[in-house]
């Protein structure tokens, strides 16, 4: 299939949608507001999120709900979108639905660690109703974690429990979570091999950055929180890092100073992220993302950077917009700063 | 070639003799209980009760019957567990009375359960010890070769040792960080799970090892203490305890089928049991009670009155049964709608039910449908050869398939192509075999055009017939006399024909001005018609949403009449149409087949010519008739809104 018969029509609806998102009047005057309710109102009374609000009395939002309906929005536009998509791009975009399915799984794991009910997470819920292949009735009717393994056997993620004991549950969820990510990620790896060799090439890079971050933060987490012992940490990184392989992740863990480490393998354009305190660091990442999506938007040819960008936009919007309510509630001064998103 | 006439058969009983009554209900497979009709809490037993049972409510208060059910579901899995384990299906098309009581069928569950569950569940022992034993094998067989006592390994002292999977990427993690692991690693084989590897590690760093290879996603093999021995010597072992748990396995199954044999006839008894049972108390959602009385009722076919009414007041003297006629039913209840055709048509029904189940009061279409599609089908598809080829093909399918009813559809239809195929002198495709007994399409194109035309201006006719009938069977003045379907349309249809046929043989009998007239008359009957039904019928007329959108409806209805009246007729233009278009498709496949020059290939050519106008023609000239069926016929006079009749039944076909 030529590439116009393939993005033609996909392009022009993510334009369509780039065009609906916030812009920079909206972000001004959300972060003007003064409570979680308005900003539920502005986004239900001027933006594209009317549609998920819609049934939402926004008088009783709570931040959290906030975050969920926004989602939901993000999973709607990719739900219209694939049917813009056939063949191995179809496919991709189905295991990129597959995230939601790994945080629901990780919902669900952490009830049961708690002892919860899971059932009481179906409004929690994320994964696309039309494309999800697991059994949430039955995964929810899981008490115990051998009960969830057998319910999720067949799945893409049986393999995540192969030596999982119930004693590890309490002391190991992070266990299920990497393994979980390692198959989310390996899938969507794997889809990206039958598309055309551009966007293969593409994907590459962006998936790559992506489990950059995701080992980066986990390194960081297990070293600081968890006290893991360095060939653990670095056999549950994931592969397929872009910037970050093996041999320097491995510097990274087996180094005292990892942060002295992790900036002399980082190359020169991640380098100023370090130069920071911790708590920009995310933000930084992300806004080093953010741009270089920009990027890829600008020259946007007829390939498939251009979905993998809006996706992260509107990503990166909720997460904008998570941000500003939670600075609201806290009283911080200057929002901006905390924001993915850079003004001019 | 009708609906069969329906009956309300009321029955009052003492409440102590209910099971046994409820049990002749539902054995009589006769009885039809229409759920949903009035939903929620007034339900249609209980208001057709009110009206049939007025003269009994002094017996006592009516209240819905609300005893505990007994639940089966327990009963019903046991013997289910008991046929799988068995290997048997109860055979469920046996009809006939239920020979032992609800009291002994569970008995001899639970007779068969003491004896059957013991058995099985060693059974599942045994294959799960040999599927663990299987396994170890697989495992073992890496260290195969190796001189050393496997017991060995758990008397170390100083070091640990697992025996275990990895997938493919942790391995390769390992790979690439072994300086940092303080254990000896050997890789001893693969298999489907995995890579398989033997790992040492000095017992004092054993917990440090243990997350490792959590962390690597290893999967252990446990090497059961008791074996002793070098690896052969203990493969060995494990093969011929995989022997003995196999003759173990032998015999539990010998057990199990000689117990198939003394209790196999009493499965389907059972199982017979089970499912009068379940339907007597599904019955019990439909009974309202007094005191001392039961009290219930349900459609029945009347030609089965006196077997039904015997049957019950054999089992219960002291029931009181009455039937009312269909007739006398309060209007809202609907009864049930059981076709009854002849053994030609029977299969007929399946494309009037396609379409809907015929409404009690309607005339059942499937005699008219039948005949006339026949005559469409092989009118359009009329060749001896191909003809036979489908009715084989239809004989096929009822013999070797579950479809049956659709092979002997074809088989109808087949038949029909093959006495249009002597008409019209064609076999496989070939005119010059056979003499045309009627006509030859080809030759005669415009009189076969004209006459399809005709036989459809005749089946409209007919269709307004049918319409005006049921609209008269309704006592619907308003549609019957002034409807686009009922008297008006047709005279309006007749006027339009008269018109038609003067102008085209320029003969003008009837002065134009006339009909025309005629012509308006009976379109602003059809405009007027609400008006003027109420007006005779001394009632108010009742527009559906408002005067205005009724006349502006209306008038759009009158053109739409207009033209579908001329294009229903022009559509049946297909039936010549297709008749040409089956030789013309012939003529192609014989002319290719001429120029090929060779006599194989020729064959070949001929013989997929006519594979491809059996399925592809065969196809269309089925569709395209059930689309005259349906859409120029049905709409005229078939409304199709009833409610199939559906009798509670216990043996299934």
């Amino acid at each position: 299939m030529g590439s116009v018969a393939r993005f033609g029509g996909l392009n022009t609806k993510l334009q369509a949608i780039y065009g609906k998102m916030l812009s920079q009047d909206d972000y001004e005057n959300l972060i003007a507001l003064d409570s979680v309710v308005e900003v539920a109102r502005y986004l239900k009374e001027n933006t594209y999120y009317k549609d998920v609000l819609d049934e939402v009395i926004v008088e009783d939002v709570h931040r959290g709900d906030l975050e969920h309906i926004l989602k939901t929005k993000l999973i709607k536009v990719m739900e219209s979108l694939i049917h813009f998509t056939s063949g191995p791009y179809k496919d991709f975009m189905k295991a990129m639905f597959a995230r939601y399915e790994v945080e629901d799984l990780k919902l669900i794991l952490r009830a049961i660690t708690k002892g919860d009910d899971p059932r009481k997470l179906e409004n929690l819920f994320l994964h696309s109703v039309d494309y999800s292949y697991l059994n949430y009735d039955l995964l929810t009717k899981s008490r115990t974690l051998s009960e969830l393994r057998d319910n999720l056997k067949g799945s893409i993620y049986q393999d995540a429990f192969r030596n999982l004991t119930e004693e590890d549950l309490s002391m190991r969820e992070f266990h299920l979570e990497m393994n979980l990510d390692a198959i989310y990620f390996g899938n969507l790896i794997k889809k990206t091999k039958s598309l055309s060799g551009e966007d293969e090439a593409i994907l590459d890079e962006l998936i790559g950055v992506n489990i950059d971050l995701v080992n980066l933060q986990w390194v960081y987490r297990a070293k600081k929180y968890y006290g893991l012992i360095p060939e653990e940490i670095l056999n549950y990184t994931l592969s397929g890092g872009k910037n970050f392989g093996f041999s320097k992740l491995k510097a990274i863990v087996y180094n005292e100073d990892s942060r002295g480490e992790i900036e002399a393998s980082l190359p020169k354009k991640y380098r100023e992220f370090l130069s920071e305190e911790d708590i920009y660091l995310e933000r930084k990442i992300y806004q080093f993302l953010y741009e270089r999506f920009k990027e890829f938007d600008k020259n946007s040819r007829l390939n498939i950077s251009k979905l993998v960008a809006v996706i992260h936009f509107m990503e990166y919007e909720i997460r904008d917009i998570i941000s500003i309510t939670e600075a609201i509630r806290y009283e911080v001064e200057d929002i901006k700063e905390f924001l993915i998103r850079s003004f001019d | 070639m009708a609906v069969e006439k329906m009956e309300m058969m009321n029955l009052v009983a003492p409440i102590e003799n209910i099971h046994e009554i409820l049990e002749g209900v539902v054995l009589t497979e006769k009885v039809h209980i229409q759920k949903g009709q009035n939903s929620g809490d007034s339900n249609f037993t209980l208001s057709v009760l009110e009206d049939a049972l007025s003269t009994l409510r002094d017996m006592g208060s009516l209240v819905r019957y609300k005893a505990s059910k007994k639940s089966l579901a327990a009963q019903r899995k046991d013997l289910q567990e008991i046929t799988e384990a068995f290997d048997i299906v109860p055979d469920e098309s046996k009809s006939g009375y239920g020979e032992c009581s609800l009291e002994r069928a569970v008995d001899i569950l639970c007779e068969m359960k003491a004896k059957v569950d013991p058995i099985r569940k060693s059974l599942d022992e045994t294959c799960e010890e040999i599927r663990r034993h299987r396994d170890f094998l697989e495992s073992i067989k890496y260290l195969l070769g190796m001189d050393i006592d496997v017991s060995e390994f758990s008397k170390m002292k100083h070091f640990n040792y697992h025996i275990g999977t990895l997938t493919k990427e942790r391995r390769i993690k390992l790979r690439n960080n072994y300086e940092n692991i303080s254990a000896v690693v050997l890789h001893i084989g693969s298999s489907e799970d995995g890579e398989a590897y033997l790992i040492f590690a000095p017992s004092d760093l054993d917990s440090e090892s243990v997350k490792i290879l959590k962390s690597l996603n290893f999967k252990e093999i446990k090497l059961p203490v008791e074996f002793k021995g070098t690896p052969d010597e203990v493969y060995e072992e494990v093969v011929e305890k995989i022997k003995t748990f196999n003759k173990i396995k032998e015999e539990l199954e010998e057990k199990l089928s000689l117990l198939k044999e003394d209790y196999k006839h009493h499965i389907d008894n059972i199982n017979r049991r089970l499912d009068i049972e379940e339907q007597i108390e599904s019955l019990k959602d439909n009974l309202a009670v007094s005191r001392n009385f039961f009290y219930f009722s349900g459609w029945i076919p009347k030609s089965d009155r006196k077997k039904i009414k015997t049957q019950i007041e054999k089992l219960c003297p002291t029931a009181i049964l009455s039937f009312e006629e269909s007739e006398d039913i309060r209007k809202e209840i609907i009864p049930p709608t059981k076709l009854k055709n002849s053994w030609l048509l029977r299969p007929f029904e399946m494309l009037v039910n396609l379409y809907g189940v015929p409404n009690y009061k309607e005339i059942d279409p499937t005699f008219f449908l039948g005949i006339t599609y026949l005559i469409l089908f092989g009118a359009m598809f009329g060749d001896v050869g191909q003809g036979s080829v489908i009715m084989l093909g239809g004989w096929l399918l009822k013999e070797k398939s579950a479809m049956k009813v659709q092979g002997e559809l074809m088989m109808r239809v087949g038949i029909s192509s093959v006495i249009f195929g002597f008409l019209y002198g064609s076999l496989f495709g070939f005119e010059t075999v056979l003499p045309a007994l009627l006509i030859r399409p080809i030759e005669n194109i415009d009189t076969v055009l004209l006459s399809s035309v005709i036989f459809g201006v005749i089946l409209l006719l007919m269709s307004f017939g049918l319409s005006i009938k049921n609209a008269v069977a309704r006592r619907d003045i308003e549609e019957g006399l002034f409807g686009r379907n009922g008297l008006a349309g047709l005279l309006f249809y007749i006027v339009l024909l008269i018109t038609v046929v003067q102008l085209a043989l320029s003969r003008i009998v009837i002065p134009i001005y006339i009909l025309f007239l005629i012509g308006a008359f009976m379109l602003s009957m059809i405009l007027f018609r609400n008006p003027i039904a109420s007006a005779v019928l001394k009632k108010t007329p009742s527009y559906h949403g408002g005067k205005k959108e009724y006349y502006i409806e209306g008038s759009f209805d009158l053109i739409e009449t207009l033209l579908s009246l001329l294009s229903n007729t022009i559509s049946f233009i297909r039936i010549g149409a297709f008749a040409l278009n089956h030789v013309g498709l012939f003529l192609a496949f014989e002319t290719m087949a001429h120029l090929s020059g060779n006599p194989a290939a020729s064959v070949f050519i001929i013989i997929l010519g006519n594979v491809i106008i059996i399925a592809l023609e065969g196809l269309i000239v089925f569709i395209q008739g059930l689309r005259l069926e349906y859409y120029e016929m049905f709409s005229k006079y078939y409304k199709g809104d009833g409610v199939k009749y559906e009798p509670l039944k216990i043996t299934k076909t």
